[in-house]
């Protein structure tokens, strides 16, 4: 069948309900409306093999469960898993595929704007612990990833990986911030009280259980260079760990005080992880790679400088020392493969 | 061959269950319509400049809450039932909100957004299956013209909409204003200014 019929197709449903809805003058935010679009859609993508319902189904229930009221982002996931078959399909079909590839970045970037939304619906209380969850999932999704593109392709050929680095990369990075550690004890989850580690230890359990399979995984596999950034959910969890065993029962006036150790752990771990991004560039002679380690580390000087209270003109000059820095570094390595070259 | 013939087939009963949710959609609203019991009701006063959204007009009912008879742990999202009662002008009212479907037709079948409780008793606050009017998207800057101008008249309170409901189901009619309907006092409105 014709590209345009699947196409047509996939977009009446909808296009009648609207319409429906302005003449009946239906009340709502359209939430049932998407709703039943969506599932009236959903049989499309298997009867025609098609991408384009597949990715309009997945839009579509992700708008309705975070987007349309409260309460839906549960829901979320049995809609999920209906689409789960057609990613079976095609992955046995080809796993590189262009098809393939949208939808996993589709699909990977819904599911992690859905799990923030179903940690606040489901554990309110615990809001605090979404970075460890989503550290959890950010690493599954790396070393998952790794697992399954095991040959070298480019960034954006590997959805799970790409995602699953930028992610992990980004929590690591917040966990750097001393406020971040005060807020935790702060907002939602009281991490002081009675009874919070054990919701930490039911979480963060299982989550330590997965990622040491799948980094043991990645090791079987001569992937260990997954390892550091794999491992951030392990380093989030200790974090915790420390930061509770700190504050179990300190008043909430010290909580401040007792976020240094977490927060200096941090800063080592992200310090870590940009110089051996840095040196893994220079080893294997990737521009790119050397810039990204760089670009942690600029990114570490010049967040700590700007929390401390340092005067305008020692800033300005450490913002020019960074950039002198990139540039030379840059230089050299051009020269140098220049060199190899001749 | 034969794997082509059941997929056609397949999709043609795709195709018809597809089809059907929009035609019961039709259906359910065209029935209510013709044989469902007409209502009244008030508007609250429109705030002229904020009516307007996009294409449709937004309403607001006047006293859109009721008192919780008999449920006092009603939760948001729960099913509710809310009792009409019309005064003696023919406008009509909601009452009171039950779980239990009520015998009659004057009632409604909704959701509780949320509860207040108060010293009265806990009051329902609920969806209000009438909540927008949808116009054509031409109309829409003059009538958002006519609602202004009418907006700084006296009897701007004069505003109802006409509901038809049956078996709990409401389908909005028509939006009335200044004792037309709001198509006709845009077109005069837009006639008198022009």
């Amino acid at each position: 069948m014709s590209k345009w019929i699947r196409f047509i197709t996939a977009f009446a449903v909808g296009a009648s309900i609207a319409l429906i809805s302005q003449t009946y003058h239906i009340s709502g935010g359209g939430d049932s409306f998407l709703l039943t679009w969506m599932l009236l859609s959903v049989p499309l993508v298997y009867l025609m093999r098609a991408n384009v319902p597949a990715l309009l189904y997945i839009a579509g229930i992700t708008a309705w469960s975070v987007g349309c009221g409260s309460g839906h982002a549960f829901y979320y996931w049995p809609l999920a898993a209906l689409i789960v078959p057609h990613f079976v399909i095609l992955g046995r079909e080809n796993l590189f595929s262009n098809r393939l590839i949208v939808l996993s970045w589709v699909f990977t970037l819904s599911f992690c704007v859905t799990v923030g939304a179903t940690v606040r619906e489901s554990l309110p209380f615990s809001w605090s612990l979404v970075y460890l969850i989503y550290s959890g999932v950010f690493a599954v999704l790396y070393l998952g990833g790794s697992l399954l593109y095991t040959k070298g392709q480019g960034w954006w050929r590997q959805p799970f990986v790409s995602v699953g680095t930028a992610g992990i990369t980004m929590i690591t990075f917040l966990l750097t911030n001393q406020r971040i550690w005060e807020s935790i004890g702060w907002f939602g989850y009281r991490i002081n009280e009675p009874g919070a580690g054990n919701l930490l230890l039911a979480l963060g359990l299982p989550l330590v259980m997965v990622t040491f399979c799948l980094l043991a995984a990645c090791v079987r596999r001569n992937q260990a260079g997954r390892v550091l950034l794999g491992v951030a959910p392990l380093v989030v969890f200790g974090g915790y760990m420390l930061f509770t065993y700190l504050v179990s029962g300190a008043k909430e006036t010290d909580i401040p005080g007792n976020t240094i150790i977490p927060t200096v752990l941090f800063n080592l771990y992200f310090f870590t992880l940009g110089v051996n991004t840095t040196v893994s560039g220079i080893r294997s002679g990737r521009l790119g790679t050397v810039n990204a380690g760089m670009f942690l580390l600029a990114a570490l000087i010049l967040a700590r400088f700007f929390d401390s209270g340092i005067g305008f003109v020692i800033r300005g000059v450490i913002f020019i020392i960074v950039g002198i820095g990139f540039l030379t570094t840059n230089l050299v390595l051009l020269r140098r493969g220049r060199e190899r070259a001749v | 061959m034969r794997y082509k013939r059941t997929v056609l087939v397949l999709f043609v009963l795709l195709a018809l269950i597809q089809s059907a949710v929009p035609v019961w959609m039709i259906v359910h609203r065209e029935t209510t319509l013709k044989t469902g019991r007409l209502f009244k009701f008030r508007t609250a006063p429109v705030d002229p400049y904020d009516a307007f959204r996009g294409r449709y007009v937004a309403i607001t009912i006047e006293n859109s809450a009721a008192p919780a008879d008999g449920a006092s742990d009603l939760k948001s999202g729960q099913k509710v039932y809310v009792h009409i009662t019309e005064d003696s002008e023919g406008f009509a009212a909601f009452d009171k909100a039950t779980v239990r479907r009520p015998e009659g037709d004057a009632y409604i079948r909704t959701r509780v957004s949320f509860v207040v409780n108060e010293p009265s008793g806990p009051k329902v606050y609920f969806e209000v299956p009438f909540d927008r009017y949808y116009m054509e998207e031409t109309a829409a800057p003059a009538a958002e013209d006519a609602y202004r101008q009418y907006g700084s008249l006296p009897e701007r309170s004069d505003a109802y909409v006409t509901v038809r409901v049956k078996d709990g189901f409401a389908v909005l009619e028509e939006l009335y204003v200044g004792g037309q309907p709001i198509r006709e006092f845009v077109r005069e409105s837009g006639r008198s200014s022009g």
